[in-house]
């Protein structure tokens, strides 16, 4: 997969449903429509539902890594 | 005008928190089964309402045509592990939206 230029990573280790959502949601608001938001977590349900609520928002999801035994790496570049 | 009137569903959102074995799943069980035939019918588990999953029962909703959705958290928290078919992974976010596009939310806690 082609690299991908991150404009902007959340560390949100640590964070549960929904802040992990609605923290990623207000920093992609603060970005430019094509800029691309690296989100870090460590809580499954999150791994699941952040890219399955930024999708719906109209967002595009580039990726969703897991990058370690309970971490993941969610790549969101804005749309909207 | 010509255009015929398509009657539009309504849509009632059950927000359940309370547990599978009250009194609670009867009522919404007869509810639903009224409902549906009216209405587009969503249910959305959170808190101990999570444990309907566990509930063999409660597939029968989801063979009366209601959608089933579930708090990712509450259920990770309460170890439920095996997660049926017929329910969908949420969140809590999710549950506002819903609670937008509803007509109708009636909670039961």
């Amino acid at each position: 997969m082609q690299e991908v230029k991150v404009d902007q990573e959340l560390d949100i280790r640590g964070e549960v449903c929904p802040f992990t959502f609605v923290k990623s949601k207000l920093v992609l608001e603060d970005m430019k429509e094509g800029e691309v938001l690296k989100v870090i977590i460590d809580y499954p349900p999150s791994a699941e539902n952040v890219p399955k609520s930024m999708r719906e928002e109209g967002q595009e999801v580039i990726a969703v890594n897991k990058v370690g035994d309970r971490l993941w790496e969610i790549l969101i570049r804005k749309r909207k | 005008m010509g255009d015929t009137y398509k009657e539009k569903k309504i849509k009632v959102l059950f927000v359940i928190s309370s547990v599978p074995f009250s009194n609670d799943f009867d009522t919404i069980y007869n509810l639903s089964k009224v409902l549906i035939k009216s209405a587009e019918v969503e249910f959305f588990l959170t808190g101990n309402g999570v444990y309907y999953l566990v509930r063999p029962e409660t597939e029968e909703f989801s063979k009366l045509g209601v959608k089933i959705y579930f708090c990712a958290h509450a259920a990770h928290q309460r170890g439920i592990k095996d997660i049926p078919s017929w329910a969908e992974s949420s969140s809590t976010y999710n549950l506002s939206r819903m609670m937008q596009e509803a007509d109708k939310v009636i909670s039961f806690n």
